[in-house]
């Protein structure tokens, strides 16, 4: 078993370049997917990413482990600079040129592009959300985090997420039934 | 389960469906340029941050190395005894910086101005007895003095007084009643 991120975080903090590393690698996937689906773009999410490690340097007085795990303060970071981002973009609504990156899992180049289509459906309809609901959203579905968590990573109350959250799944969920009539994202 | 907890209950099956057109929409892995990017900075970082580290240990070890091979006999050494405090408001002891004290080798042939209240020998513990100029020569005047008239008459001592029997009428005293104020008076004197 490995040492935990308190210790790895004291041995970063001594010059230990292995122990920050592998801080970094533990949760780099969650904060980059985080980032990534809130500001919808894989460089906004890349450079969400380094800054919130990079913060973790240069100010580490800023975590406090009695209040939250760390990969829930990164998570936080995260979420903070995702916001600049996703303002913007909010104001911009710049979805027509968000581009995948990811090659397509279909087998077939049909379904590779049914699968892209999708994909960009949701995203568009995810994009459609305010910053405050589309975080919301996305810690809940896509990380899996429970209330108590999600409300220390957006600072609010547990009352105040959940009723994020509905409002959240209620207007994903009108912006989506026109293509769920149409049976392109029938569930399987 | 704490009441905020619970899950909404009208986002049961509606939830799972919803969950799962969420997840047509994948996200990448993290490119393996951040974490060079991390490595570089971490490193720039860590070589910017150790002269910040040394630069106060060198000095430290400098003071010890200074501190170590200082001359034995510097005023300021610890060996000697620690030189009392002068109150600002009496006057200073003569300084002795024109005339050094030729016998001591220990003293300086040039004493230092920053060093010049500092001395070697430890201040007499008697109190510092502050006079006047003209004082100082009237009573240095007045021992040379006494000293001659002890050298000449051996032995002299102050004379005792002789012991005398108190006369009985000052032992007793009596308030006399209807004076204002009070008055004592001997009972020899009442008696009369």
């Amino acid at each position: 078993m490995g040492r935990s991120d308190g210790a790895l975080l004291e041995a970063t903090l001594a010059g230990d370049e292995a122990a920050f590393l592998e801080i970094y690698r533990r949760h780099r996937d969650r904060i980059y997917r985080f980032a990534y689906r809130m500001t919808g773009s894989p460089e906004a999410a890349a450079d969400v990413t380094h800054s919130c490690f990079v913060g973790l340097l240069e100010v580490p007085s800023r975590y406090d482990a009695q209040r939250a795990s760390l990969g829930t303060y990164l998570c936080a970071a995260a979420r903070n600079l995702s916001l600049r981002h996703a303002s913007r973009a909010w104001r911009e609504r710049p979805v027509a040129d968000l581009a995948e990156r990811q090659p397509a899992p279909g087998p077939s180049p049909l379904e590779s592009l049914l699968e892209d289509e999708r994909a960009r459906v949701v995203r568009e309809a995810l994009a459609t959300l305010a910053p405050l609901h589309r975080e919301v959203l996305i810690l809940a579905e896509y990380e899996d985090l429970d209330l108590a968590v999600i409300a220390l990573v957006v600072g609010a109350q547990v009352g105040a997420v959940k009723v994020r959250l509905h409002r959240a799944r209620r207007k994903l969920r009108a912006t989506l039934e026109i293509h769920m009539r149409s049976g392109m994202l029938l569930v399987e | 389960m704490k009441q905020d907890l619970k899950p909404i209950e009208e986002d049961g099956p509606e939830r799972d469906e919803l969950r799962a057109l969420l997840r047509r929409w994948r996200a990448p892995q993290a490119p393996p340029e951040i974490e060079d990017a991390l490595q570089r900075e971490f490193r720039r970082r860590r070589a910017r941050r150790r002269p910040v580290l040394w630069v106060p240990l060198a000095a430290a070890a400098a003071l010890i190395v200074a501190w170590l091979v200082r001359p034995a006999n510097l005023p300021f050494s610890t060996t000697s005894p620690k030189a009392p405090v002068v109150p600002v408001s009496s006057p200073a002891p003569p300084l002795r910086t024109a005339e050094p004290d030729r016998s001591s080798g220990a003293t300086p042939a040039v004493a230092e101005p920053g060093r010049a209240r500092r001395r070697s020998t430890p201040w007499p513990k008697q109190p510092q007895v502050v006079v006047e100029p003209d004082q100082a020569a009237l009573l240095a005047e007045l021992g040379r003095t006494l000293s001659r008239t002890r050298q000449a008459i051996p032995g002299t001592a102050i004379p005792q007084m002789p012991e005398v029997e108190v006369p009985r009428y000052l032992e007793e005293w009596q308030t006399v009643t209807g004076e204002w104020p009070l008055v004592q008076q001997s009972d020899a004197m009442g008696g009369r």
